[in-house]
């Protein structure tokens, strides 16, 4: 087999500073040059991403196209093949000969304290009840006091709208409300960057909404994102770029508005045809295809480059028109 | 057609008064539930009927043959009796010591350590490669002639234990595995390190799902604490088996033991479904 190349120059040609980064801003998450293989599968075939602070990316594409593959790739829970990541300057090489090395495993915990994961399963500890799930990292991972991680918890419980069910267990919560517990644990560990792996894909369709809400608020104020997901919806609102991949490299990157709403490469377009459940041609008379031209204006009242502080509307989201089915 | 209120007015009663009557659904339901409860009631009567039946009409054979002496039961049943808290300490001391033995070997056999695996494995494979009333005498008999001299209790609780330990070990392993992925993806996402993974998040979850095994693993070692009236621990058996065949009265001797076990696993079971009752209502949590 060819050698395969690897430079840790490379920059990601379509990253740009989002709308609510601060000016001069160095990228938060570099993947560079990433390749994966299980076995001999070829999963990611060398992507390049760079991502600024308070900037919200969405990975979109099929399933096994790769998308979820370098999300778990940024904080180690896959051990990249080749190349290197990047998390607020801490910079980790992919060691798949020696991934149990106590150095570079110390490496990815650092990696990991900077990024957090929300999971499609939201795989809260269902022994522990909701503030104890919330306050287990910052206790045991940043050696907080547990005066303090609580008062921190209970910040971000109340954030995401649960601060009364502090003392339930998972079990009794719904799923939405389980998602939204999972986001403030994330949120606890006050990570640089927040990685969500199709936070709404277990979800009862009339669920969705409220985590969407969650999530597009994190946006709104400048959390930094990456988001896999099948929420076109999501993506056209909060993210300032959208990556979509295929076959393991990038097929089209850039603004939604451009890879969404009118997409070039063919591929995206069969993709987004699929996802929406017919041919991608914007039309007025259906509630299933893309808005018309009337709705996109109507939806841009709430993009978030036309954001700021206390302009939110009360962004609805019923379970038909904006739920896509996964592609 | 004339619809009855709620429903579709096919169910309901014809007599001779009446006519034709559509029932209340309300009214259908309760006798639904009436007729269930009386079923239920019936069957369990029913039950306890046959069991008086045939071990009443058992003992008032045996007593009616004349061949059952109820002197020995009167002077010797207490002896015999006196032997329970000898089998409850044995069984409860070797339910506790074997979970030790279980949690040591269930991480033995999920390290990926080579050497830490193969002497889990080892034990486990031994263990249960070899009968348990040999292990029991070979603590008692064999290990002496190494100098190793342990008291009969110790021994025989060291033997039990270290017995039941390995198969409890592969329960515990078997815990641990049930506790799907996405634990430990979330663990190592928050940055925890693998042991305070194990320690917070997959045991205290896998415990709770084991505990209904060790609960079950208890009730058989009740029983096999028999075995260690070999080594002349003076438990339910051993004084059974010594009044009986001191007096030529093994029938009794042997029925009054085997009672007081029955009795022990009925309570102990029991005590169990509500365990798992318990443990049931508790997946709520989960």
């Amino acid at each position: 087999m060819d050698p395969i190349p690897v430079s840790a120059d490379h920059h990601d040609p379509y990253a740009k500073p989002g709308t609510l980064t601060p000016a001069g801003a160095e990228p938060v998450v570099r993947a560079i040059d990433l390749q994966k293989f299980y076995g001999s599968n070829h999963v990611l075939r060398g992507v390049t991403m760079e991502v600024f602070p308070s900037e919200t990316v969405c990975l979109i594409g099929k399933s096994g196209s790769g998308k979820s593959t370098l999300l778990r790739c940024i904080n180690f829970l896959e051990e990249p093949t080749v190349g290197f990541i990047e998390v607020d300057g801490l910079r980790v090489a992919a060691d798949p000969l020696r991934p149990r090395n106590r150095q570079h495993q110390e490496q990815i915990r650092q990696i990991r304290l900077r990024a957090q994961m929300v999971f499609q399963e939201f795989n809260l500890f269902p022994h522990m009840k909701v503030i104890d799930n919330l306050v287990e990292g910052p206790i045991r991972v940043k050696g907080l006091s547990r005066d303090q991680a609580i008062a921190t918890a209970e910040k971000y419980l109340d954030k995401v709208g649960l601060a009364e069910k502090r003392d339930e267990y998972p079990g009794r919560l719904s799923g939405g409300q389980k998602q939204r517990v999972a986001i403030a644990r994330a949120l606890t560990m006050e990570p640089k960057v927040l990685l969500f792996d199709e936070p709404t894909s277990a979800l009862d369709p009339t669920l969705v909404g409220e985590v969407i809400n969650v999530m597009e608020e994190l946006a709104h104020e400048g959390a930094t994102m990456i988001v896999v997901t099948h929420e076109m919806a999501f993506a056209r609102e909060a993210a300032d770029r959208v990556y979509f991949i295929e076959g393991g490299t990038f097929v089209e990157v850039g603004p939604p508005d451009q890879v969404i709403e009118s997409p070039r490469d063919p591929r995206t377009r069969e993709f987004l045809a699929r996802t929406f459940g017919k041919a991608h041609v914007p039309s007025a008379d259906t509630d299933t295809a893309l808005p018309s031209d009337a709705d996109t204006r109507a939806t841009q009242v709430r993009l978030k480059s036309q954001w700021s502080p206390g302009s939110q509307g009360a962004t609805s989201y019923g379970p038909v028109g904006h739920r896509n089915e996964p592609g | 057609m004339a619809m009855g209120v709620g429903g579709p007015g096919l169910i309901g009663r014809v007599s001779a008064e009446d006519g034709f009557r559509l029932a209340h659904p309300d009214v259908i339901v309760a006798q639904i539930a009436a007729s269930r409860a009386r079923a239920g009631l019936r069957f369990r009567m029913i039950f306890v009927l046959t069991w008086i039946v045939l071990v009443g009409g058992l003992a008032a054979a045996l007593a009616e043959s004349g061949k059952v002496d109820p002197s020995f039961i009167a002077k010797w049943g207490p002896f015999i009796l006196q032997g329970i808290p000898v089998t409850l300490f044995v069984s409860v001391c070797s339910i506790v010591l074997a979970v030790v033995f279980a949690l040591f070997g269930a991480l033995g056999r999920l390290s990926r350590n080579p050497p830490i695996y193969a002497i889990a494995t080892l034990y486990v494979s031994l263990v249960r490669g070899t009968p348990l009333i040999v292990q029991i005498i070979f603590v008692y008999l064999a290990l002496p002639q190494f100098g190793i001299v342990l008291d009969a209790l110790t021994g025989g609780i060291l033997a039990l234990s270290f017995n039941y330990g390995a198969y409890l070990t592969e329960i515990f392993r078997a815990g641990v595995e049930a506790i799907p992925r996405g634990q430990r993806e979330a663990a190592q996402a928050l940055g925890m390190t693998e042991r305070s993974i194990m320690r917070r998040v997959i045991l205290p979850q896998a415990i709770r799902i084991v505990i209904p095994a060790i609960g079950n693993d208890f009730i058989s070692m009740t029983k096999d604490s028999a075995l260690v009236s070999l080594v002349t621990i003076q438990e339910v058996f051993w004084r059974a088996q010594n009044a009986g065949t001191q007096s030529f009265r093994t029938f009794e001797a042997l029925m009054i033991a085997a009672m007081v076990y029955w009795v022990m696993t009925i309570v102990f079971s029991l005590g169990q479904e509500r365990l798992e009752k318990r443990m049931a209502e508790g997946d709520v949590r989960l």
